[in-house]
């Protein structure tokens, strides 16, 4: 049902709990605030370790403001075994809508709605701590943004920034307890949808999804689809199920002209159903095709691919009787050699007599030039080109803006398209947060049968090296990998090497190891066979187990064997520096992100990627076997034509933000920052940077520095961190300002350009006559029937 | 004065259409297509039978003659050497899509009285 997921927000981002609970996690561990808090209440042992269950579950053993809503049940074990304690708090998510209107942040919000927080050692509550805690949560924590919202309020556009951003958290009362963080979207010329009718939508396995009402959808579609046809948009009419042509248009492609009457594309169960009906008309006929077919989407690789399938065309033809009977004495005149002669027939004897009635021209010409020349590529061009860069620029908008960190200091989040299903449009992907925390040492290292690992400096070697965590011990099948001088390793349970993010690596039991060949690969059984002629990287096939290791040093690290040969092995790995004193200085003048792709009226800058799929000689009207057709294309692959690609320049911002990630550094912290070495003594002020004015606004760890010249400059930045007692840390981050930025993006041709470029790559290939049959009328609708067509190569 | 009528524009009739169809066959052929013509209501409702029309398409005399319409002599002549390999071209066309699919476009050929008056 069109708006049943999105409840008629225009769109609706859902997290899972799980989700939720990395970014807290993340949170927590990246900024170093819990493992601070733990310091100065005297549970320094935790050395910064915890896990963290977040519930969306309303609690019911505590007392509640009748008014408390979004809340969020924290629930924290101190300690690498969670022995030292455990920490609660209950807090409401709000969206706060900041002074500046950039940003509507969906943050947990301890200032104004922290509700509860506990202590307790095994089942003991500790007094005091829940108030320590809580003046913690509210003061030095204050808030954590968990998704932030960039938004316009003013804008028109539907395809520009939301103008605004609400929250809800599903709390699912049923036994299956979806529950879901709910981020709902209002674009230009929407309006709020009913958030109380939201429910989980996020597939079982994923961690979150996107939904996009069909009628938003519709309303950028409009814009690109009478734009991609030279059309105006009002031309179009559209409703929460569908987006239509109201008049007749004129379509041209392959040399031909038609009139396109109808075009319409209409939300269905588990696809966008699409149909168009074009009509031309000679001197001795009127012809009408109709076209139908389905819009499904994948997932493919990371990318949204928009597929388009075809039914079988409908081709209505009207002859005047007297017509075809002169073109049936003509042929005669001709000793029946029409079908070769039709070319001197027309032209030599008939002209105005058959008039292009004669059966090849009729049928060559409107079924092939006409429907499948026409119809078919404008068709297939908005499905897979115009409702697909839409579509993808929508989620891809989306994924960026979840990305930025600097602007507000929110954990990032790289989504990872998963699947995705049309009722309304939804995406499901992987949200990952992104971690700001010191990495001592990361790699690929290659080990030989052996040799030994320090994990610590990345280094590979044998005995007599000073320190080693492991070993890649033994011969042939009886090889294994074993920890060394103290170090312990536990079985992560996971393949996903760069889902391993510190504090996941806190709770696991580390002991002493060691993991046979046989649990990092199996071998091939006859690799050495000459005439299968393996490749030596394929003779074993690796599991790509995780394993997280606590070196001999006592740091936290990460690995996995990536591949296995005869004599050695490589090992990915990722050590975590320990946690000391630290800060992470990170920002950028940034290149301006949300795009919904433009249509181009021209192709001069813009570069065609065809993917082949037919062989040049087995074009429109050549006489080809399926079966040759069928040959022709490629194995696998995506079944496309390709996408047209631009290089979008745009003006960089001459605002950059900076921040300063502090670790391990606590109480009162005072920060000093210097660019271009001039030092930025107040919280707002001018300075030159190679020779250039600029002016800055600093606010503790976040810098903001506008460019007064867009001339390009090179520049560094430092910040020094100082705490109370007189420690001091300092980063330093070479920055560039390049007055331009390029970006690879896709681009919407023109419908024209693109049926051009359909014949000039692919064409459709003509298969062999099949024996006549004059249909009887199509059945009324509704009936079903039967379809040829769903086979592919 | 009297306002000259505004020039009509010139609208394709059905017997202009017909006569600039026939118009350049030989003269005989022309007079024969014209006579022929006196049976065109009985030739459309004969030919609304989609059963019918398709025999006319590969047998336009056979099915004419067969009911009950008599076709002129020079005219008969020249259909009695028709090629039916003419209607082979409104044959069912199958075609290969760049995606690997195949489409079998339905064609359905209606035989009309030819372009309205007006």
């Amino acid at each position: 049902m069109p708006g049943n997921q999105t409840q008629r927000f225009d769109a609706v981002l859902e997290f899972s709990e799980q989700s939720v609970n990395d970014v807290l996690s993340t949170f927590f561990d990246s900024s170093g605030l819990l493992s601070t808090f733990l310091n100065a209440v005297g549970l320094g042992s935790a050395d910064g370790a915890f896990s963290l269950d977040v519930l969306f579950d309303r609690p019911g053993d505590i007392p509640l403001p009748a008014g408390a809503s979004n809340l969020l049940d924290m629930r924290f074990d101190i300690g690498a075994d969670g022995g030292l304690g455990q920490i609660r708090a209950v807090a409401g998510l709000n969206m706060n809508r900041t002074t500046s209107g950039d940003f509507d942040i969906a943050e947990v919000d301890f200032r104004n709605q922290l509700h509860f927080t506990g202590f307790t050692a095994g089942s003991i509550p500790i007094p005091l701590l829940p108030n320590l805690f809580a003046d913690f949560l509210r003061n030095q924590v204050q808030a954590i943004p968990v998704v932030p919202v960039p938004v316009k309020r003013n804008t028109t556009d539907p395809a520009d920034l939301p103008t605004r951003g609400d929250i809800r958290v599903i709390d699912d009362p049923s036994t299956a307890d979806r529950d879901a963080l709910a981020i709902m979207l209002t674009f230009a010329g929407g309006a709020a949808g009913n958030a109380a009718g939201l429910q989980d939508f996020i597939n079982p396995g994923d961690t979150g999804a996107i939904a996009i009402f069909f009628r938003w959808l519709a309303r950028i579609l409009r814009l690109k689809v009478a734009s991609a046809l030279e059309t105006d948009e009002a031309n179009f009419d559209l409703g929460d199920d569908f987006l239509r042509l109201n008049k007749t248009i004129k379509v041209s492609g392959g040399g031909e002209t038609a009139d396109l009457t109808k075009l319409e594309l209409r939300l269905q169960d588990g696809f966008i159903a699409l149909e168009g009906q074009i009509a031309k008309s000679g001197f001795c006929y009127d012809a009408s095709g109709k076209i139908s077919g389905r819009i499904r989407a994948e997932v493919t690789g990371g990318e949204l691919v928009f597929k388009a399938e075809i039914d079988d065309p409908d081709v209505d033809i009207d002859i005047p009787w007297y017509c075809w009977l002169g073109a049936a004495v003509v042929g005669a005149i001709t000793g029946g050699l029409v079908g070769v002669l039709v070319g001197a027939v027309v032209g030599a004897v008939g002209g105005a007599v058959v008039g292009g009635v004669v059966g090849g021209v009729v049928v060559g010409g409107i079924v092939g030039a006409i429907l499948i020349g026409i119809l078919v590529p404008v068709l297939l061009a908005i499905a897979e080109n115009v409702v697909e860069n839409t579509v993808e620029g929508i989620a891809g908008n989306l994924a960026d803006k979840l990305r930025q960190d600097l602007q507000v200091p929110a954990i990032g989040l790289n989504l990872v398209f998963q699947r995705v299903f049309i009722d309304d449009v939804a995406i499901t992907f992987d949200a990952r947060p992104i971690e700001t925390v010191p990495i001592r040492a990361s790699g690929v290292l290659e080990v030989r049968n052996g040799q030994l690992i320090d994990l610590d400096n990345g280094q590979v070697g044998s005995e007599n090296m000073n320190s080693a965590d492991l070993e890649w011990q033994g011969s042939r099948f009886g090889r294994q990998l074993r920890t060394r001088c103290g170090a312990g390793l536990a079985r992560a349970g996971a393949v996903d090497f760069a889902g391993i993010l510190r504090w996941k690596l806190y709770p696991f039991v580390y002991a002493d190891a060691s993991i046979p060949l046989s649990e990092l690969a199996i071998p091939l059984p006859f690799p050495n066979w000459p005439f299968l002629n393996i490749p030596e990287s394929q003779k074993y096939l690796e599991t790509h187990l995780v394993y997280a290791v606590k070196t001999a040093e006592g740091r936290y690290s990460v690995i996995q064997v990536a591949e296995v040969f005869d004599d050695r092995i490589r090992l990915r790995y990722k050590t975590y520096e320990k946690r000391l004193p630290s800060v992470l200085l990170r920002g950028e003048f940034a290149c301006e992100g949300w795009r919904i792709p433009e249509v181009v009226k021209d192709l001069e800058h813009v570069r065609f990627e065809p993917i082949p799929r037919l062989a040049p000689n087995l074009a429109l009207g050549s006489s080809a076997s399926l079966q040759s057709a069928r040959a022709a294309l490629p194995a696998k692959g995506p079944m496309r034509l390709g996408r047209w690609k631009g290089t979008l320049l745009r003006p960089t911002s001459q605002t950059g933000h900076f921040r300063a990630t502090v670790e391990n550094l606590g109480g009162k912290l005072s920060y000093h920052w210097q660019v271009a070495g001039t030092d930025l003594l107040d919280k707002k002020g001018s300075l030159q940077i190679g020779g250039e004015k600029a002016s800055y606004q600093v606010d503790r760890g976040h810098l903001i520095l506008t460019l007064q010249s867009r001339r390009a400059l090179e520049f560094l930045v430092r910040v020094t961190v100082n705490d109370a007692a007189g420690n001091a840390i300092s980063a330093s981050k070479c920055v560039k300002f390049e007055p331009v930025c390029k970006r690879e993006v896709n681009v919407i041709p023109s419908i024209t350009l693109q049926v051009a470029a359909f014949h000039e790559h692919f064409s459709v290939v003509r298969l062999p006559l099949e024996p006549l049959r004059v249909d009887q009328p199509t059945p009324p609708p509704g009936k079903a029937r039967s379809s040829r067509n769903r086979g592919k190569a | 004065m009297k306002k000259p009528k505004a020039q009509a524009k010139p609208k394709r009739e059905t017997s202009s259409h017909f006569e600039a169809s026939i118009a350049q066959l030989s003269p005989s052929l022309q007079r024969e297509m014209q006579a022929l013509r006196k049976q065109e209501a009985k030739i459309l409702k004969l030919l609304g039978d989609p059963q019918k029309a398709e025999q006319y398409l590969s047998d336009p005399l056979g099915t004419l003659e067969t009911h009950g319409i008599e076709v002129p002599a020079l005219l008969k002549r020249r259909l009695q050497q028709f090629d039916p390999g003419l209607a082979q071209h409104l044959r069912r066309q199958t075609y290969a899509l760049p995606g690997g699919q195949t489409v079998t476009a339905r064609i359905r050929v209606r035989f009309t009285r030819g372009p309205k008056e007006g």
